[in-house]
């Protein structure tokens, strides 16, 4: 579901409505951070203006759920941006009103049977950029691809929630995992967030972004493995390992950003997870469907089985049961 | 032009069926189609209790489709029909197959019995076919003699007609198809997925956390429809062909062979929009071949 803005009424931070169009009726459901679903409302289309839920004598924001679709979108370029690491800029229909940053879109690749889950890295207008790194066939083919249509499901998966961070937010990012990243780092500056980035790479020849977030005018820092810096240590350097972050990069990363900070090993950091830590990391799977149906990319969480296609791909770390994953 | 297929008194408009797995609980696929465009589906794999399922990864592919080890996670039955069901009315309007599982024979008797109850339940899938569990499942579909146990007990307690999903890992599928038939299965579900693996190429080691999964998708389409043409001419009970269809011919193809309605699967995942896209093949081809009645053509590779 894609929370969008349909009716600012009166904003009441728990709570959330969502407005979902099924043929001629329109429901809308309320529900809680935790998605719990409070209530159920239903009303004739089209709703006018003055439009507004009240729930136990609160007015609640609503949203509009967009429904996911796929979409011949066309290919404007793909083009190689670092050793194996290619953009794949899309266009066609108006995104900034379709896709919010942590969501991804899920590629149907010519001759391959299940589509390519990608994250989108950045959103402009008619266009949408997808970094992508050539992992196997699918990738493979996906490079050699320069113009025509490709058939793309989105909007997929819930994105980052800008909202539950207070004026600061440190996003950080590990390998291809820095990809959805840059969007969601556009986005906390257009809200006048005060934005820290760390981005972290095997290389220095690995590195991408980097001009685009100068352009953006953030404070960033790069660190790379060969230099004997990761993402884990550049945070404690800067003094901000209790700061609430968002992240997306290799599962033992983000292991890490949620463990106490003096933890050595990772099998000590698997233990000394750090409850007071706050943190939205996007996960990744093998996907059947990307859209929830076939269950093959779920996970257990302290709130039950999730998928990370559907309720994720961005998760509240808390959430996570690090010995499940 | 008539599509309407009788599924021992289920009557359905068309013969298409989301296969169990591909469809959830039917509210998947609500942005994309309106899902009463199906004849009807099949509800994922039911247990008694909740069930996790298998670590990731639970999904490969291969030239022809997919494999997954999803190994039966759902929420139990009792959430199925508490919390699913109502909210399933208030967009599907046709009565669901319920498909059910269990890791021993009381499971299944028990799950069974509560969906039969259910109104919306027009059809108990009895699904002896899973193989991605270490218990029940596939082993159960393997067995004549335990299959049989099974169906019977559960034919005990339902007034639903029954249907077995049964495997391609059955050693002798006529028998067991023979058996199951003489047992009181009121029909049959050709076939739950095959049993197959990968490897990632650069470890050597199997991709699936479960080592093996359920193959599907267009690549076993031949495979499942022999199986079929096999089984029709061994028993006399309706048979819901699977496996691999992907387009209206293959629809027709395995009607021929002998199904009397079909299940699909993987092509849903890859396209969510294949139901309604077979469907209007599936009504094109009818005009072509001069098809005036869809119920006539079961079969008819056997005439």
């Amino acid at each position: 579901m894609t929370p969008h803005v349909l009716k600012h009424i009166i904003s009441f931070k728990k709570l959330k409505v969502g407005f979902k169009t099924v043929r001629d009726t329109a429901k809308a459901m309320i529900f809680s951070r935790e998605k719990w679903i409070l209530a159920f409302l239903e009303y004739q289309k089209p709703c006018d203006e003055t439009f507004a839920v009240r729930c136990k004598g609160i007015f609640f924001e609503i949203y509009e759920v967009i429904p996911l679709k796929n979409r011949q979108l066309e290919i404007i370029c793909n083009n190689e941006i670092a050793p194996d690491v290619f953009c794949l800029t899309l266009g066609g229909i108006l995104f900034n009103e379709e896709i919010h940053p942590g969501q991804f879109v899920n590629i149907h690749v010519p001759g391959k049977s299940l589509r390519r889950p990608i994250s989108v890295s950045r959103i402009y207008g008619d266009r949408i950029d997808l970094i992508y790194k050539i992992v196997g066939e699918g990738t493979e083919i996906l490079r050699n691809i320069k113009s025509g249509y490709l058939d793309v499901l989105l909007p997929c998966g819930n994105g980052f929630d800008l909202s539950a961070f207070q004026n600061e937010i440190l996003i950080i990012g590990g390998g291809m995992g820095v990809a959805p990243l840059f969007a969601l780092t556009s986005e906390a500056i257009k809200q006048c967030k005060k934005v820290t980035v760390i981005f972290g790479f095997r290389s220095p020849k690995d590195a991408i972004l980097e001009e685009a977030l100068m352009n953006l005018g953030v404070d960033y820092h790069f660190c790379f493995d060969s230099e004997g810096v990761n993402v884990v240590t550049m945070r404690e350097q800067l003094g901000m390992s209790h700061m609430p972050f968002a992240a997306c990069g290799p599962l033992p990363m983000l292991r890490a950003l949620c463990s106490m900070k003096d933890a050595d090993t990772v099998h000590e950091r698997q233990n000394l997870i750090n409850d007071d830590i706050y943190g939205q990391l996007s996960l990744e799977a093998r996907m059947g469907c990307g859209f929830g149906a076939c269950m093959g990319c779920s996970i257990e969480t302290k709130q039950g089985m999730k998928r990370i296609c559907k309720e994720g791909p961005v998760f509240n770390s808390k959430e996570i049961l690090w010995d499940k994953i | 032009m008539g599509q309407n297929i009788d599924l021992s008194g289920m009557m359905i408009d068309n013969p298409l069926i989301p296969a169990s797995g591909a469809f959830g609980y039917g509210m998947d696929y609500q942005d994309f189609f309106d899902v009463n465009e199906v004849g009807t589906f099949c509800t994922k794999g039911t247990t008694l209790h909740p069930h996790k399922g298998n670590p990731l990864p639970r999904i490969a592919e291969y030239s022809g489709g997919m494999l997954n080890c999803v190994g039966l996670e759902n929420p139990g039955v009792e959430t199925v029909v508490r919390e699913y069901f109502p909210k399933l009315r208030n967009t599907y309007h046709k009565k669901v197959i319920a498909n059910v599982c269990g890791f021993s024979v009381d499971d299944y008797i028990k799950t069974a019995e509560i969906f039969d109850r259910e109104e919306c339940v027009g059809l108990i899938e009895l699904n002896i076919s899973c193989p991605n569990v270490h218990a029940g499942g596939a082993a159960f579909g393997k067995d004549p003699s335990i299959a049989s146990e099974i169906l019977t007990e559960v034919k005990k307690v339902c007034r639903k007609p029954v249907y077995v999903k049964c495997t391609p890992q059955c050693p002798d599928l006529v028998l067991m198809c023979k058996t199951l038939e003489a047992s009181g299965a009121d029909g049959l579900v050709l076939l739950n997925t095959w049993l197959g693996m990968r490897l990632d190429i650069r470890t050597g080691k199997p991709i699936l956390s479960n080592i093996t999964g359920g193959v599907s998708g267009p690549g076993i389409f031949p495979l499942s429809l022999y199986k079929i043409y096999e089984v029709y001419k061994n028993v006399n009970i309706p048979i819901i062909g699977c496996g691999g269809i992907s387009n209206g011919r293959d629809v027709i193809e395995m009607m021929s062979a002998g199904a009397s309605a079909i299940e699909i699967g993987t092509e849903l995942l890859t396209d969510p929009m294949a139901l309604p896209r077979i469907k209007k093949e599936l009504s094109e081809l009818m005009d072509t071949y001069n098809i005036t009645e869809l119920s006539e053509i079961i079969g008819r590779a056997h005439k």
